[in-house]
């Protein structure tokens, strides 16, 4: 029993050392975060909530994705645009159903500097808006 | 279980180093008192039990995923769709009261597992929706590993309670008194092989990391601008999915000197893990740096590993049956048992 649970322990090592681009999973983990270096501009897909003044609002990962996950909230909002145009639509309507406002919701993707944004500069390089849709319920 | 006049040596000296002169199977299969993997079972499965009545609103909804999100890993990556609704709710609401039971250490042979494969089943469901987690990976093996081995011959419900021998005090006052003299929980290979094993589960999960890091990343790694780059843009995810995030991190963004010592300090201390296995100051001393480590992690990304930060995934670590020797000494009023037990052999303490 006792070997046979070290071999389990052991078997990310084993990957690890085998494949850089080892699947990660779990509870077997080959640990891939904070790995590579993301860059200082990066993208992020989200859903805003733009007022009829056009100011930006940020959602809570409850109300863009249903969870208290904010790296899954991200995912679901990749995986919709990844997808396609119709499912990031879907995803746009499914948000506007959980917000309570009258305002547009937006599927947007926004390009950052990171190291500026944290100096406090909290204005996109970009904003591309992928789909919108009315929240007003 | 008796003393000897014969010379014997110590618990401490049969338990050893991972790497003092004899093979690291020896090691592993030494013998170790019951108190302490019941112990380990009491501190992991209390733990265990508090996460899966926290995360129940959370695990319930997963119930009301989207099924186009599914994305299984581990033992739920054959299942093409989520487990039906019904069986999420009882999983997530089972795994609160098993853990319970877990603790109690009640009908353990059964109850063990069950609990063991529920928060692993549990754990895989919120890693299956597109985002694999990694602050209960340590949780689960440790449980996996408890329910493995015999966790419960002692300080469990139905059970006598610790005993002078199981905890290793073997002073012969305590034996005036012992429910059951002949119960055979005496310092034991079965006893040792499952805390050794969870240590080793904690090492090597910080040597990996350590590993992928240098792997992947290179040298470069220790420059410091991956992680500066790493801090800055977890911030920045957060903040635009209407997350909190790190005031702290995002501060200290902006003094880059800081990071290259931060980067090598951090590779230091996952691929330092092996030193804990030594025991005493320098497994003391590791503990202290991932404690520490993980409060960093915390403060510049706002990511909480709560396993890690309560303690508990370095308990493996330690000599817990001197908390039940403390309890003991309390319950009844007795002096505890004496530390010169775990150090040099003494006629009193005899090798177990």
């Amino acid at each position: 029993m006792s070997a046979a649970l070290v071999v389990g322990v052991a078997i990310p090592g084993i990957r690890t050392m085998a494949s850089d681009d080892a699947p990660d999973g779990f509870p077997l983990s080959t640990y891939p975060m904070f790995t590579h270096d993301p860059g200082r501009v990066v993208e992020h897909p989200t859903v805003v909530l733009v007022s009829p003044r056009g100011d930006v609002d940020r959602l809570s990962p409850e109300t863009i994705a249903g969870t208290d996950q904010v790296i899954q909230a991200g995912v679901s909002v990749r995986q919709a645009l990844d997808a396609g145009p119709s499912a990031t639509q879907a995803l746009c309507a499914d948000v506007a159903g959980r917000v309570d406002a009258p305002a547009t919701v937006a599927v947007v993707v926004e390009r950052h500097d990171s190291v500026a944004w944290s100096a406090g500069d909290r204005e996109p390089i970009e904003r591309r808006i992928l789909a919108a849709c009315e929240a007003r319920r | 279980m008796t003393n000897t006049a014969a010379p014997a040596r110590s618990l401490a000296a049969v338990e050893g180093r991972p790497w003092a002169p004899r093979s690291p199977i020896a090691w592993l299969l030494a013998p170790a008192p019951a108190a302490r993997l019941a112990l380990l079972r009491i501190l992991v499965g209390a733990y265990a039990t508090a996460w899966a009545a926290i995360r129940l609103p959370a695990h319930l909804g997963h119930a009301d995923q989207v099924v186009d999100r599914w994305h299984a890993v581990g033992v739920l990556a054959p299942l093409g769709s989520p487990p039906a609704d019904v069986a999420i709710v009882l999983l997530a609401a089972a795994a609160p009261v098993l853990g319970l039971l877990f603790v109690a250490g009640w009908r353990y042979g059964t109850v063990g597992p069950l609990f063991a494969v529920a928060m692993l089943v549990l754990a895989t469901l919120d890693s299956a929706w597109g985002q694999v987690f990694h602050t209960e990976n340590l949780v689960v093996l440790h449980l996996l590993i408890l329910a493995a081995g015999p966790a419960a011959d002692v300080l469990a419900v139905g059970r006598p309670r610790a005993q002078a021998h199981a905890t290793g005090a073997d002073d012969p006052v305590y034996h005036e008194d012992l429910d059951d003299p002949g119960e055979p929980t005496g310092p034991d290979g079965r006893y040792g092989w499952p805390v050794r094993l969870a240590a080793v589960a904690v090492v090597l999960a910080y040597v990996l990391a350590g590993i992928a890091k240098l792997r992947i990343g290179g040298l470069d790694w220790l420059d410091g601008d991956t992680l500066r780059h790493l801090v800055a843009n977890d911030n920045l995810r957060k903040a635009l999915l209407g997350d909190s995030y790190s005031p702290i991190g995002t501060h200290m963004v902006g003094q880059a000197w800081l990071f290259p010592p931060l980067a090598v300090v951090t590779v230091v201390v996952e691929l330092g893990a092996v030193l804990a296995l030594r025991g005493g100051r320098w497994r003391t001393a590791w503990v202290a740096a991932a404690w520490l480590f993980h409060v960093g992690v915390l403060a510049l990304m706002a990511i909480v590993f709560p396993y890690q930060l309560a303690g508990v995934a370095f308990a493996p670590f330690f000599r817990l049956e001197r908390l039940a020797d403390r309890y003991a000494g309390r319950a009844t009023g007795r002096p505890r048992a004496r530390r010169s037990c775990w150090g040099p052999v003494s006629r009193a303490c005899g090798a177990g």
